[in-house]
């Protein structure tokens, strides 16, 4: 599948991670809109919903947890994927994501090209 | 008895116009401090930006021709501001972007000041330094870090312990022995903490085993509670009689709980008698509630028993985690729904059953939400 017009909404508080994964996206042809907290990464979801949101856990105001459930219980969202990149990687945390309805979970550091890998095949699986 | 004097009015305030002074003046250096700071990292990004997007570019792994990397390597405008931001990107990532980051900082000679700043007299810069040294993740810096686990800052002891986790497997078992015996105190001072130590060695894997078989028969409490805990994450099957010993008769009670819940990991399902006999009354609290756990990880049918056993107990705790331990298995599960059919069942093993029955109604429908 061409990633050209996918779109991809990234939200993280850190500068660093964000322009990374933004950066990476981006030269990998997805269309990519960020955003520095959950609150703002919720209503740009809502407004347009993308095919996929690449969410920090730790964010001020929405956690990525709490943007994954308002997501996953909103029927309009359905369709959009959700991946977790955070610094949290005890089991607990990975449980805690996955039964909120994360479709991937990503620990920090992370590695881009793995984030790109696993983006495609998430998108191509869900076609 | 002496005779109070009476405290004026003049003195009173007096008092009162020095608080209202030492007030004004420590909020004056903090806005003056926190200005300061802002400043500073004004000036930071100012100088850092032109290189942010080679920064960015060799980060994410864009960098396929080398000359963001080339740039970055040349720069002499950022100073010190650009190897903190290689030393924080080099946090973030990992895979090819790290090697490279590490790359910039080698031939900016980041590292050989760091090496060299490991014999600071100031604590901060020495474990700033050991920090550097463990994010590049380069096993030919472990005796440098190992050398770092005798500091005489406890920080800096912290921080190398963390470092060697860093390198992994390739840091060798002589660094896991190391950060076992960093563990004890010394000269009164504290050793590494029981959390950090038990990270490290967990990520050194397979090469802590002969550390950690050495450390569960160490004279330090501390020690062995480490060992014992490292032996039951990396499922070192080899200690299992050694953690079945110390879990019954081991001295110290956290060593007993840590051998107790780490045998639960470790032991075979025929040792899990050894397991039961610690939910006897006689042992202490602390040691009955981790057998429950590492019943729970052993699993079959004397471990099922052996549970429901102390649903009824009085220390309720126990009950509870007798309960938890039960919902981690089918067998357990099928106990629990039986017992809540029972009638005959007494009231307080009654309550511990519904009370994880109805968890588990409520995870089931979380599910089905999701």
């Amino acid at each position: 599948m061409s990633p050209t017009a996918v779109q991809v909404v990234v939200a993280d508080d850190d500068d660093d991670i964000r322009d990374l994964v933004e950066l990476k996206l981006t030269q990998s042809g997805y269309e990519v809109r960020a955003t520095t907290n959950g609150v703002e990464a919720l209503e740009d979801i809502r407004r347009d919903p993308p095919q996929l949101a690449v969410l920090d856990v730790m964010m001020p105001g929405l956690s990525g947890i709490d943007v994954l459930r308002e997501i996953r219980s909103d029927e309009s969202l359905k369709n959009v994927r959700v991946v977790l990149l955070t610094a949290r990687s005890r089991d607990t945390d990975v449980d805690m994501g996955f039964s909120t309805g994360a479709d991937d979970y990503l620990i920090k550091p992370f590695s881009p090209r793995e984030l790109v890998h696993r983006v495609a095949a998430l998108l191509a699986r869900s076609q | 008895m002496r005779d109070e004097q009476p405290i004026g009015q003049g003195f009173l305030d007096e008092v009162l116009v020095a608080v209202i002074v030492i007030c004004v003046v420590l909020a004056g250096v903090v806005v003056i401090s926190r200005v300061g700071i802002a400043r500073r990292a004004e000036r930071s990004r100012q100088r850092l930006a032109p290189l942010r997007a080679d920064l960015l570019a060799v980060g994410a792994g864009e960098d396929e021709s080398g000359d963001a990397r080339r740039r970055l390597v040349r720069d002499r405008t950022a100073g010190h501001d650009l190897d903190r931001a290689v030393v924080n990107l080099l946090t973030k990532v990992r895979g090819r972007p790290a090697e490279d980051l590490v790359e910039v900082l080698r031939e900016r000679h980041g590292v050989a000041s760091a090496l060299n700043a490991l014999g600071a007299a100031s604590s901060v810069r020495r474990a700033r330094a050991t920090r550097i040294l463990g994010l590049l993740r380069d096993a030919s810096h472990t005796n440098d870090l190992l050398r770092m686990l005798d500091d005489r800052s406890g920080e800096v002891r912290i921080v190398a312990a963390r470092a060697i986790g860093a390198l992994g497997p390739a840091a060798g078992p002589s660094a896991a022995g190391a950060v076992l015996r960093a563990v004890r105190s010394r000269r009164s001072a504290p050793g590494v903490p029981a959390t950090v130590a038990l990270s490290t060695l967990t990520q050194l894997g397979v090469e802590a085993e002969a550390a950690v078989v050495s450390g569960l028969e160490d004279d330090d409490p501390g020690v062995r509670n480490v060992a014992a805990g490292v032996a039951g994450h990396n499922l070192f099957l080899a200690t299992g009689p050694r953690l079945a010993q110390m879990a019954a008769s081991d001295p110290d009670h956290t060593v007993r709980v840590s051998a107790t819940e780490a045998f639960g990991a470790v032991g075979r399902p025929s040792d899990v008698h050894v397991i039961v006999g610690l939910l006897a009354p006689s042992e202490p609290a602390v040691v009955r509630r981790a057998a429950a756990r590492a019943l729970g990880e052993l699993g079959g049918e004397v471990a099922v028993a052996g549970l429901v056993s102390v649903l009824g107990d009085d220390d309720r705790f126990l009950a509870t985690s007798a309960a938890t331990a039960l919902a981690e298995t089918e067998a357990g599960r099928r106990a629990l729904r039986d017992l809540a059919a029972d009638e005959a069942v007494a009231p307080e093993a009654r309550s511990a059953v519904t009370g994880m029955l109805q968890m588990l109604d409520l995870r089931a429908s979380d599910r089905g939400v999701v």
